[in-house]
């Protein structure tokens, strides 16, 4: 996940209360940490929920990644968010969300978004790290926990 | 690695050397078999792949994908996702039940279609 996931991006605390508050929060953490230009910030958000419309990223036990494509990036790029309260975002199990993983990737790169969604997914397995990283309450303390965790499919 | 838990089906594992057609006989319990390469220029991703797992849910035969030594359950999109399937990813798609030869042909096509929009005129 440290390949992926920005450091200076990562949100402890979700202000935003809403599927397109929190993607648009996320977005605008990714375009503070350098990967956007401010002007971007709205088109991004808008591919995203495009996706989002499609069929919700909510893949439950209260994890969503919300993505898109985008030109231009260096590689693939995401942050991630945790929200203590809870956000509505039509997931599969119909349960809010508290952790968000946001991904964009060059629309050339399929190979690092899919590694990214099975590293996400596999993570997603453990309550134990799931518990773990909801009691984050810093920056430093989420990349702590990304950075001792292993990519699940680089032991194979 | 070890493989995310594979799938609720209990049928024995007749072997990866088995021919693909193995005979349309409800009461034939060895599994029907496809290898399919994937054709979608992203992989299998999270939307063809959510697409699958929801149109090989409405079979009731027990569906399996096997990438190499790995096997999941094809009606979970998460144990789909760990398949990580790159375009040109040769799997082995394996179908048990009392559908299973209708439902071969179907899923077959879900797996190897170009765009997770092709895959919608399956579902109805």
């Amino acid at each position: 996940m440290k390949n992926f996931l920005v450091r200076d991006a990562l949100v402890p605390s979700l202000a935003a209360t809403t599927k397109e508050g929190a993607i648009r929060e996320l977005v605008t953490a990714l375009q503070r940490a350098g990967y956007f230009k401010q002007h971007e910030v709205d088109a991004v958000v808008a591919e995203i929920l495009r996706r989002e419309g499609l069929g919700s990223t909510g893949i439950g036990r209260g994890v969503a990644i919300p993505h898109s494509r985008y030109e231009g990036l260096p590689r693939l790029i995401g942050t991630l968010g945790l929200s203590k309260a809870g956000i509505p975002f039509d997931s599969i199990d119909n349960q809010d969300v508290r952790m968000i993983f946001l991904l964009v990737s060059r629309p050339d790169q399929p190979g690092p978004h899919l590694h990214a969604l099975e590293t996400i997914v596999r993570v997603s397995e453990s309550d134990e790290f799931l518990n773990r990283l909801l009691a984050a309450t810093t920056r430093d303390e989420m990349w702590e926990m990304i950075q001792n965790t292993p990519d699940p499919w680089t032991r194979e | 690695m070890i493989a995310t838990e594979p799938t609720a089906s209990s049928a024995p594992d007749e072997g990866a050397g088995t021919p693909v057609e193995n005979g349309p006989s409800p009461a034939d319990k060895s599994p029907l078999r496809a290898t399919v390469v994937v054709r979608n220029p992203q992989g299998l991703h999270m939307r063809p792949a959510m697409m699958f797992a929801r149109l090989a849910t409405k079979f009731r035969s027990t569906v399996t994908v096997r990438r190499q030594d790995r096997a999941v359950n094809g009606k979970s999109l998460l144990n789909l996702m760990t398949l990580a399937a790159l375009p040109g990813t040769e799997l082995v798609l394996e179908v048990s039940g009392e559908d299973a030869a209708a439902a071969l042909p179907v899923l077959t096509q879900a797996l190897a279609a170009r765009s997770a929009d092709d895959i919608g005129p399956l579902l109805n």
